[in-house]
Order: structure tokens, then sequence, then C-alpha cells
């Protein structure tokens, strides 16, 4: 169950980095300026990748650490 | 100023470095205890990914085309969210298949084909070529402008061979691959040593990026913020801060960002550390997201690399690809410029041994082996060796072309634009892959037809046109197309002239390699060994990794005789272990002369295949193994009937059941029928005798007063009342019999109404009162005061107690007799009893009172009183208003009949007394 969960949680993020880091959005960062002293759309592909491993990392082991839950309790009532 | 001997001695401590690891590595994991087998060594060793390219061209990229080299990096990014569906398919996949290589992937999903696999070898090798003539350029050029620094370098393929540090780089690559991926042959084809070198490599560019990254923007500027601002002062470039610097627009950089994503997978170095070098499925739970970390920190500083270059170098004086050398050299600090240097080194040899050891297993195991088997049998006694020697000149060939590329290509092209091209090629690999392992229909005609379609197309938009621009075609094949036809501008192909080149390509590969793979695919016939091979990859998560292997050798060669194949190829030590392997898994001791069982052999095959491919393993069994292989149609067949056939004896098993259910029920019905048979003949007997008693005994009498007219008058009265008794009885006992056929044959009708119980008693009392009174038996009633309300057929149930009385009557003696008729309620049930103070009956006979013609034989005078049809009847009738009727006696204590009614529920009272 939260195994299928996670899985389309997966797929969820692989569509929101397609999104975020293509046009149309990535149009709205496009133009030449800076913004506290860099470049924002520098900025902006630098912070959505950041988030984007941030949330992979979440899911991934987040998603482990349950599993040993499960596989503790099990040992437990077993 | 950093002198040669300086260099090249750092260079040669670097590599025996990686010697030393590799070999503790290789030691570590003969010993069982591998040092690379935990997640941040497969993630570093996937860093493979970032070559040469990534260290010096992303920042020549980026000085063109601002953030145009970010997209290289995303794709992967992208593709790791799909790691842990995709990519740990294709590495179950292949542990379950021992799968070697991406061109053994590819063959063995599409019907283990050895033409499959060498079109995906071709391909590859070709494809690779760029992608090597890239690193080579890349360390020679470092080499140079760290050689001839402050001056710069001359452009490296001028030089005349002899003096070109391109062709040492090539050799001592070759040499270096060598010596670490060929040193012997191994059944699981993984290269421990090998990961645990490029693993450290990875940790080194990382590293020496890094620190040329923070020494540029805090040592030569103070933070990014200076930089920037500075930068903004130029407007050549400011203007790289924002999109419309990258070129080919919104189209390239989706065109690029999935060449990446394919690229990740399968490039054939990639596919090699993903999935051949894969330990443990579960690390790639971590690697998806710690290589895209990897990636993000390798890519942190390249922009401001790329930025400070062109703000402190006058345009076009310094070639942008070598800014992470000749910032750090302009700053004065040399050191830092050599580490750069190795960084660099690091990321071009880690490329070149993965690549190449990837591309010469492949074309060993999937082009010359194949031929090699094809041409004539391998029968030599050291196949091992000759393994080796054919991948050790594959290495040396497949660098040799690299450098050929690059003195024909290399100089017209930045590092990034020859880098995808090679990218272009692995993506034909996707189509074949990525639909293959999720639909079964995916044929072989269609994968060959799609990977030449794709790579042809692959060649003329991007391959061709690259020798055009070097002077080695005529430009007119660019500008006016082949022929002249103008629809054939390999540019703009068709007149599409909407993209730059790569995109173009890819669009136009990638739709020719899906169109035809799925085209034909929907068309042609797939064989059994394409269905059996593509059901084992699609469903491999639903068989587990018990998977057998899905052909029936009939073999007759000996146990001996398939370990010396075994032998052949990869050593007797490793032979030996690998059959005591097998005795150990099946608990059973294989001696030399055993006939080879079809398991030995599928397993010696599945060992085979780790060493030469799975295509060229089938062939090599098919060759030596002396028996029949089943054909595969065979198989199916028989597979098919052997289902058949079950599924038919299944159907008559259940059929055999259900006429045994049947004959079962009908021989019981046949019992009924010969009982009720059997029961009829005696009805009818025992009525005949019934009726012949009477008879007789009116007869007699009748022939008596005829014959004797003068008897006396006394007399005759005497017997005229007999005869007159007997005919009564006579119609009695005929009018019982046709009273009991009817009810028994259901054909009387019963009128059926609302009675209080005692008014029937009181009419049934009147019409035996004559009986009773005649008999000098007294008669006790006793009646409840209120009414007992019953739904019965009212003259049959005076009928049946009538029976009873008289009955009772008959049992009696005279004077002395007593008997009793109650009427009562008891549990919802109206009773009558009547009881008689007679002979009595034996217990015995209590219930077979009930049946037919039974009487009890009266003690006294041994003649039967009634007709034995008068209590079955009382029965019947009884029976049919739901209630019950039986004796009970005490020999010699008189004897008591009792009958139950079911009581009129009193709703139904209310309600007709409603009607009423």
């Amino acid at each position: 169950m939260s195994n299928k969960r996670n899985h389309e949680r997966l797929i969820a993020l692989f569509l929101l980095g397609a999104l975020v880091l293509n046009y149309p959005l990535l149009h709205l960062f496009g133009a030449a300026s800076l913004w506290l002293g860099i470049p924002v759309l520098y900025l902006y592909l630098f912070i959505c990748w950041l988030v984007l491993i941030v949330l992979m990392a979440l899911l991934m082991e987040g998603h482990r650490g349950g599993e040993r839950d499960t596989l503790h309790t099990n040992h437990r009532g077993g | 100023m950093l002198s040669d001997w300086l260099i090249l001695i750092c260079a040669f401590a670097y590599v025996g470095l990686l010697f030393a690891i590799a070999f503790y590595a290789d030691m570590r994991s003969d010993a069982g205890r591998s040092i690379i087998s935990n997640p941040y060594i497969y993630t570093l060793s996937i860093a493979v990914y970032c070559t040469a390219w990534t260290f010096y061209g992303s920042v020549g990229r980026a000085a063109g085309s601002g953030i145009g080299f970010l997209p290289i990096y995303f794709g992967p990014t992208l593709m790791a969210c799909l790691w842990w569906f995709v990519l740990r398919k294709i590495v179950r996949i292949s542990k379950v298949h021992r799968i070697t290589s991406i061109a053994d992937f590819i063959g063995s999903r599409y019907g283990k084909s050895t033409f499959v696999g060498g079109v995906v070898t071709v391909i590859a090798v070709v494809g690779i070529m760029p992608y090597i003539s890239l690193q080579l350029k890349a360390v020679a050029a470092s080499y140079n402008v760290l050689l001839s620094h402050p001056e710069i370098a001359d452009a490296a393929a001028s030089q005349a061979f002899y003096g070109d540090t391109a062709l040492y780089v090539a050799l001592s690559l070759a040499a270096f691959t060598i010596l670490f991926g060929t040193r012997h042959i191994d059944i699981t084809e993984r290269h421990e040593g090998m990961v645990a070198a490029i693993a450290f490599e990875s940790l080194i560019k990382l590293i020496a990026f890094l620190a040329v990254g923070l020494f540029v923007v805090f040592a030569v500027f103070s933070g990014p913020v200076d930089l920037f601002a500075k930068a903004s002062e130029v407007p050549e470039v400011a203007k790289l801060f924002g999109f419309d610097a990258m070129p080919g627009g919104y189209a390239s950089w989706l065109s690029l960002t999935f060449l990446a994503m394919m690229a990740i997978m399968f490039l054939p170095r990639q596919f090699q550390v993903l999935v051949v070098e894969n330990v443990n499925e579960e690390h790639i739970r971590k690697a998806s997201w710690l290589f895209p970390l990897y990636l993000f920190l390798i890519n942190l500083f390249v922009l401001p690399i790329a930025i400070a270059g062109l703000i402190l170098f006058p345009e076009g004086t310094v070639d942008p690809d070598t800014f992470v050398l000749t910032l750090p050299m302009t700053g004065n600090a040399e050191y830092l410029a050599l580490f750069a240097f190795i960084g660099g080194l690091s990321a071009a040899t880690g490329m070149v041994i993965v690549a190449t050891i990837a591309i010469s297993t492949m074309v060993c195991n999937d082009l010359v082996i194949p031929f090699l088997l094809r041409v004539y049998a391998l029968h030599r006694e050291d196949m091992s060796g000759l393994l080796l020697t054919i991948r050790r000149g594959a290495i040396i060939v497949i660098l040799l072309l690299g450098y050929l590329y690059f003195k024909l290509i290399g100089e017209s092209y930045a590092l990034v634009t020859i880098g995808l091209v090679s990218f272009a090629a692995a993506a034909q690999f996707a189509p074949p892959i990525l639909i293959g392992i999720y639909w079964k229909g995916a044929s072989r005609a269609g994968a060959i037809a799609g990977l030449l379609g794709g790579f042809v197309v692959w060649a003329y938009t991007l391959v061709l046109p690259g020798f055009a621009r070097s002077g080695w075609l005529s430009q007119l094949f660019l500008e006016e197309g082949l022929f002249g036809l103008s629809w054939l501008r390999p540019y703009q192909l068709l007149g599409l002239d909407l993209f730059d080149p790569i995109t173009h390509a890819v669009f136009w590969s990638m739709l020719v390699n899906v169109g035809l793979l799925v085209g034909v695919s929907l068309f042609a016939n797939q064989s059994a060994i394409e269905r059996i091979q593509a059901t084992l990859f699609v469903d491999v998560f639903k068989r587990g990794s018990k998977t057998r292997d899905s052909r029936i050798w009939e073999s007759t060669a000996s146990v001996a005789e398939i370990r010396e194949i075994l032998t052949r190829f990869i050593g007797t030590d490793q032979a030996v272990k690998a059959f005591e392997q097998f005795g150990l898994e099946r608990g059973q001791v294989l001696r030399d002369e055993m006939r080879a069982e079809s398991a030995l052999v599928e397993y010696t095959e599945r060992q085979l295949a780790g060493a030469i491919g799975a295509a060229s393993a089938r062939v090599m069994m098919g060759s030596v193994v002396k028996g029949e292989e089943l054909s595969i149609e065979g198989v199916m067949k028989i597979l098919d009937e052997t289902s058949q056939v079950l599924e038919y004896s299944r159907q008559l098993e259940q059929k055999s059941r259900e006429l045994e259910a049947a004959t079962g029920e009908l021989k019981a019905a046949n019992e009924r029928l010969k009982e009720l048979d059997r029961l009829k003949d005696e009805f009818v007997s025992t009525v005949s005798h019934e009726l012949r008693t009477p008879l007789t005994s009116i007869r007699a009498f009748s022939e008596i007063l005829r014959d004797n007219p003068e008897m006396m008058s006394n007399q005759r009265q005497e017997y005229l009342d007999i005869i007159v008794k007997e005919s009564e009885r006579l119609t009695r006992l005929i009018n019982e019999v046709l009273n009991l056929a009817k009810i028994e044959s259901g054909s009387i009708e019963w009128d059926m109404q609302g009675v209080d119980l005692r008014q029937a008693i009181e009419e049934a009392l009147v019409a035996t009162q004559q009986l009773v009174v005649e008999s000098g038996t007294e008669l006790i009633k006793r009646m409840p005061d209120e009414s007992v309300e019953v739904t019965v057929d009212k003259d049959r149930m005076i009928q049946v107690v009538i029976n009873l009385i008289s009955n009772a009557v008959k049992f009696c003696d005279g004077e002395s007799g007593q008997i009793g008729v109650r009427v009562f309620q008891n549990d919802g049930m109206a009773c009558v009893e009547v009881t008689d103070n007679g002979s009595g009956i034996p217990r015995g006979e209590q219930e077979r009172i009930f049946e037919k013609f039974h009487q009890v034989s009266d003690a006294q005078d041994g003649k039967p009183r009634g007709t034995g049809l008068g209590l079955p009847i009382c029965r019947r009738i009884v029976e049919h208003h739901g209630g019950e009727i039986w004796a009970e006696s005490e020999l010699g204590q008189g004897a008591t009949f009792i009958f139950t009614l079911p009581l009129r529920a009193a709703e139904d009272r209310e309600e007709i007394a409603r009607i009423a």
C-alpha cells in the first residue's frame, strides 16, 4: 500500500521536475537580471534542482525507514 | 611555470595510485569482503557520467550559452526519479539472465539474437568514437595548455603524429585499460577493481573542480556578488545571464534534457556501471538522490568560472574549454592548476576505461565470438586466452579509432558538441530497451528495423555533416543535400528547418527508431524464443529471481564434456568451482561419466553467458552438446499439447465423477422401485388373500344352503347371518382398500375446514354408539370445556376416531371392557387419546400395527379381527394433517392410541371470525 503510494509520489516528482525545469515556467525567470547580486535564472534553476534532490532523498530514505519499522514490528509480533 | 617532467610524474603517480586502489579492491573482492558493495561507491561510479566534457567542456559551453550546459545534468536528475522502476527492472533482468553489456541485453531480449547484439555493438562502437576523441582532445589540450602557458597552446591536431600528445594519450590509455579491465575472464563479468578506481576518480574530479571554483570566486574575485556585478558591466557577458543566450531556445533545451535522460541509462559505460557492476538493487535507492547531488555540486561553479574567464581574458585569446586550467595559472596558483589537470585526467580516464571495457566486451561477445562460432567450431584448449586477446585488441582498436576521429574532425568542434553526437547515438538504444521491457509485442524484426533506421538517420544528420564541415566531404553536401536534392539536406531533412542540428537529429532518429520498432512489431510474427524472452523480461518481477532458463536441452553429453566447455572459456579453477557450486545447490555429486542432465546444461549456459554473452553461449552450447536441442516450436507444442491433454483429462474426470453420482442416484432409485414393486406384490397378494377368506366362507355356506334344502330353519338362519356378516366384511375391506389407494396416490380430495375437534369426536361417538352398546363395553369420555379448533377434513377425522374406537371395542373383553376417549391440548397441539383395557400390544408390534395388513393375532382364537387396513389409513390421514399417531401399551394392561393435530393459530381464527 505505502509502497504503491511511494511509487506514485516518485512519478509525480518526475513530472514536477520536468515541469519546473522547462518552458513555459522557465520563461518566467528567463530575463538577464540579477536578484541579490545573483542572476535570477541561475538562482531559480539551482534552487529547483536542490529542492528536487531533497524531495527525492526524503521519498527514498523516508520510505526505507518505514519498511524497517514494519519489519521490526513483524519480528516483535512473530 | 610547470616543467613537463613534473606534470608527467604527477600524472603517472596518479595512475599508479589508481592501480593500487584497483588491486586492493580486487584482493578484497577475492577474499569475499568487497569494498565496493555500498551505495556510496555505487553513486561515485555512476559519476563516470561526468567526463572531460563536464570538467572542461561545460565551462566552454557556459561561456557561449550561459545556462546551456545544464540540461545535460537535469536529464539524469529527472531520470533518477524513475530509476526505482526502470533501472531496478533492468538490473533484475540482467542479474537473472547474466547480462554482460547493453548489446547482450538487447540481443537477449529479442530472442537471444546474435544479429541484434551485433547491430547494437556496431552502433555503440561508431557512436562512442566521438566521445573517446573528446577525452583524447581534452587530455592532450590540457597538457599542452599547462606546458606552454602563458603562450597559447598550439592546436593539438595540427602537430605531426609522432609529436602528437593525443596519440600518446590514446596509447597510454589503451595500456592502462588493458591492465585494468582484461586481467582475467570472470563469469560474472564484474570488475570490482575498476569500479573502486573510477569511484576514487569521481571523488578527485569533484574536489578538483570545486577547488578551482572556490579559488576563482573567492580568491580571484571577492565572492559571487562581486563576480556577477563585474560581469554585468560587460554587456557581452551580462547577456549570458538570460535564457536568450541558449542557442536553439526551448526546443534545444528540451531535446538536450531528453538526450541526457537517455544517455545516463544507455551509454554503454553507464549501462556497465549502473547495471552490470551493480552489486545490490537496494543501492539504487540512495544513488537516485546522491547522484543528482553530485551533479549539482560539480555544476555549481561552472557558470562563475566561465564568466570569470570571459571577464579576465579578452575575447578569443583563450579557448573557454581551458578556463579551468588557465584561470588558476593566471592567478599564480600553478599547483592548483596541476591539481585541476589531475582532476581533468580523472574525468577523462574514468570515462575511457569504463567505455572501452564495456565496448570491448560487446565487440568480443556479440561480434567476434558469434562470427568465429559460425566460421569454424572453437575447439582450442584455452578459450579464455583467446577471449582476452580479442578484448585487448578491441580496446586498442577503439582508442585508435577515437584518435582517428579526433584527427579528422576534432578541431572543428567544441567538446560538448562532439559529446552530444555520442549521446544521440546512445539514445538509439532507448526504444528497444524501454519498450522491450514493458511491451511483450516488441519483436526482433522491429528492433532491428528501429535500430538500423535510427542509426542511419543519426549518421546522416550528425556524423556526415561533421565530415563535411571538417573538409573531408564537399560543403555542398551540407548546403544542397545529397545529389543536390534539397529535401535531403542533413540539417534540414524534408525541409524541416525549425531546430538546431542536435535537436533535428534527435527528432528524426527517434521518430524513425520508435516508429519502425512499433510499426514492424505490430505486423511481424514473433518466433517462440522471442515470445519466451519477451515474457521473461517484461514479467521479471512476477517470476522472482529463480526464473528457469526457457529452453530444454535434450543432452547426451557427459558431465566431463560439459565442464570442459566451461573450462575452455573461463579457466579450470573457475569451472571446477562453478560445478561444485551447482552440486552443492542441487545436493548431488557430479561424476564425470554421468550424463549431463538438462539443468546442468542450462546452468553451464548461464555461466558461459556471463563470459561470452547470452547469444554466443547459446550457439556454443548448441554446437557442442551432442544431443539435440529440442526446437522451441517443439517445446511449445509439447507444452501446448500437454496442457490440452491435462485439460481434457480434467474434464473427463469431472464427467466420470458426474456419471458416478448419477449412477448412484439411479441405483438408489432402482432400489426404491424394487422395494415398491415388492411392496405392491405383497399388497396384492395380501389383498387377494384377505378378499378370498370372506369369499370362501360366503361360498361355502351358500353351497351348503343350496345342497341341503331341508335344513333346519334355525340353522339356515345362522348360516345366512354368517353370509351377511362376511359380505359386510368384504364390502368394508374393499372400501378400505380403495380408500387407502386413493390416499396414497394423492387423488383424494381433502375438504379442509375449521372444526371444533370436540364436535367431530361427538359425531364419531354417535356413529359407534351402537357398536359399543352391543359389545357391552363401557365408554368414558373426557372433553375440555373450551373448543379445540383445528383445520381438518372433518369426515376423515371422524373416520380416524371411528377406526380407533372400533379397534378398541374389538380388543376389549365384552362386559368388563372399558374404553376412554380424551381430548386435550398439549404444547400447541390438539391431542386425542383412545384407551382400552384389552389384551394390549406387544412392544415389538406397536409400530408394525400401522403397516398395511399387519394384524396382531389374537392369542385367544388365533383369528384376525380386522381388515388390517384401519390403522394404516388412520396414520395416512393424521400425517396428512401434519400430526402424528402412535400406540402406547403394556401387554395385558390395555393399549392407548394417541394422535395429535396442529391447533389452528389464533390469528387464523380471528380472520375467519372477521370474515364471518
